[in-house]
């Protein structure tokens, strides 16, 4: 092995730096089949054959972006702040207390009981009074009255208790149609926050592997330079692909922490929005906001721990 | 280790070392190269199989792209749900059950054998004694027996269909809330994609380039051999790439014990955030001291 230059002038001079021979037929050999094995790998990219994990087309569907659906806001505005609470509940009673299926329930109870009393209850008193020869009489006209007196007293009475009952059930109903409409907004919120989370997490693996395949063949080369200066006590100096730092960040900790984060976060808004029912019927909402908190500091942990790494 | 020159502008300095120095060096740069030549071609990463994601989550043959779009399901499951329509249907259907009705009816054909078979004999047993048979006291008392049925006969009716309204609500709001969940699972199972996705893609052309550089791998420490001589040489050991700084370990503990703290006040308030902390603690020093 040898260095040198040469120069005309005799003020140039050229030094050559040998080893013992034992040393440079052994050099020189490595050398060699390091210069092969690059020759072989220096084309074999790993990272060649990766493809791109899309995003997009799973959030959205094909052709479409985020751009494609309504805003945040937007959304904000229709579900919640542009609501009319007043006039929700006004037509949620109405919907609940005199709707159709209501009125349909006070026609059947009318029903049912003029079959019982024409099928069961006017036969039956008709048939005791033939048998005393009392059905021409008056009082058979004025019993027959007061069946019919009491089918109208009943079928008023099904229809006040119906309607005092579904007063409560249509106030419910209204407290669960807001908080549903809060449900759809937070939903909308996490998903979009899932998708930026995912996104730029994504993009950046993307990106690295790229990175990493075009640097493919420095990597590689990066072997033979330390060779070359093997005798000068050269070392490679990357111990991984060139370009893998950022991805390898990401993938150890600031997805996981996120994802762990958003797990728990999940799980506080199936809490939040779970309802329970009481003893009376009614339907409460349980749940509590601080979790929602200490997901957001176990995530924000999670990635400063990725980032400090 | 000498030099000599061989004319005043070209000097040649050929570096040697003491003879027992050099029968020792040589010695170990002839074996590492024996060994070399054979540890090349034996890459241990030639048997890795990549790892499967896509199969695994969607099935073979299919991409996450042939499956509806995380806002398609929020659409249809969520924001545009007309619950009104769902609670009519709801509403309609609880009202309307044949069981509801079946009850009803068999309810009304017990209280009917027991009118026929107890109270109108009865009635009539203690009318006969009274000699009242005839008279018009006993017509109106049937229809006061016949009244007091229909009165029984729509309290039952009104009980059953007044527990419907009940069942009404719980099961809208049960229905509410698993469209809720079918949406957050489904963001939740695309999370998991993509984390599953990304870590094995990571490992997949990890092992790809380890096998590929395996060679030069198995060659480093010959080079390091080769300039042992140098202060310089330096062979590093592959595998023990990245080491946690002080701080990551404090903040990946700390994330541990505030999760393990959420996921145990979740199962069980205070003690089980308490219990949930510890766990969670011990859980993110095992990953740090094991890692």
């Amino acid at each position: 092995m040898g260095s040198g230059g040469g120069g005309s002038a005799p003020a140039d001079t050229s030094t050559t730096v040998r080893y013992a021979p034992y040393i440079e037929t052994r050099h020189q050999d490595f050398l060699n089949t390091i210069y092969s094995k690059r020759v072989a790998a220096i084309d074999e990219s790993p990272f060649d054959d990766y493809t791109d994990i899309e995003v997009d087309d799973a959030f959205f569907g094909a052709g479409y972006t985020i751009a494609s659906f309504p805003s945040l806001y937007d959304m904000f505005g229709k579900f919640m702040a542009g609501l009319d609470i007043d006039a929700l509940y006004t037509q949620i009673y109405s919907d609940t207390v005199d709707s159709t299926i209501t009125e349909d329930l006070i026609a059947a109870e009318g029903a049912l009981i003029d079959d019982e009393i024409e099928d069961t209850s006017l036969p039956r008193l008709q048939l005791g009074l033939r048998d005393i020869n009392s059905v021409i009489s008056s009082t058979y006209a004025t019993g027959k009255a007061l069946l019919e007196d009491t089918r109208t007293k009943l079928v008023a009475k099904f229809s006040a208790d119906l309607k005092y009952r579904l007063i409560p059930v249509a106030v419910d109903r209204w407290k669960a149609h807001l908080d549903w409409n809060k449900l759809v907004i937070g939903t909308y919120a996490e998903i979009m926050k899932l998708y930026y989370s995912v996104k730029t997490d994504v993009d950046e693996i993307n990106y690295a592997m790229k990175a990493k395949d075009l640097l493919w063949p420095f990597t590689v080369l990066d072997f033979e330079r330390a060779a070359l200066g093997a005798l000068q006590g050269a070392t490679n100096s990357k111990t991984d692909v060139a370009g893998a730092s950022t991805m390898a960040r990401v993938l150890s900790g600031a997805l996981t922490g996120a994802a762990m984060g958003a797990m728990v976060g999940g799980q506080i808004t199936q809490t939040a929005g779970t309802t329970t029912t009481t003893a009376s019927g009614t339907v409460t909402t349980a749940g509590t906001t601080y979790a929602g908190w200490g997901a957001g500091i176990g995530a924000a942990l999670g990635v400063a721990s990725a980032y400090t790494y | 280790m000498g030099g000599s020159s061989s004319s005043p502008s070209d000097y040649s300095k050929e570096i040697r070392y003491a003879p027992y120095i050099a029968t020792a060096y040589e010695s170990m740069l002839n074996t590492v190269a024996g060994l070399r030549t054979g540890l090349v071609a034996e890459t241990p990463y030639g048997s890795y199989v990549d790892q499967d994601t896509i199969s695994g989550f969607f099935g073979a043959g299919y991409v996450i792209s042939d499956f509806p779009s995380l806002y398609d399901m929020f659409g249809k499951f969520m924001a545009g749900l007309d619950i009104d329509f769902l609670f009519t249907e709801i509403f309609d259907k609880q009202s309307n059950l044949t069981e509801l009705n079946g009850e009803v009816t068999a309810t009304l054909t017990l209280e009917n054998q027991a009118l026929t078979q107890t109270t109108i004999p009865e009635f009539e047993f203690a009318m006969r004694e009274s000699n009242a048979v005839g008279s018009s006291t006993f017509v109106l008392g049937k229809t006061k027996i016949e009244s007091d049925h229909l009165k029984k006969v729509a309290k039952i009716s009104a009980e059953v269909k007044f527990s419907a309204l009940a069942n009404t609500l719980n099961k809208y709001k049960d229905k509410l809330n698993w469209m809720k969940e079918m949406t957050l699972e489904y963001a939740q199972l695309m999370k998991l994609y993509y984390l599953t996705e990304s870590q094995a893609s990571d490992v997949n052309t990890t092992f790809g380039a380890k096998e590929v550089l395996w060679p030069f791998e198995v060659m480093d420490f010959e080079r390091a051999c080769l300039g042992t001589m140098r202060q310089q040489a330096d062979y590093k050991k592959y595998g023990l790439v990245r080491k946690r700084s002080g701080l990551s370990k404090v903040l990946l503990i700390s994330s541990y014990t505030v999760n393990g703290a959420l996921i145990g006040a979740e199962c069980g308030g205070y003690v089980g955030a308490i219990i949930g902390a510890v766990i969670g603690f011990v859980v993110g020093l095992a990953i740090v001291l094991f890692e």
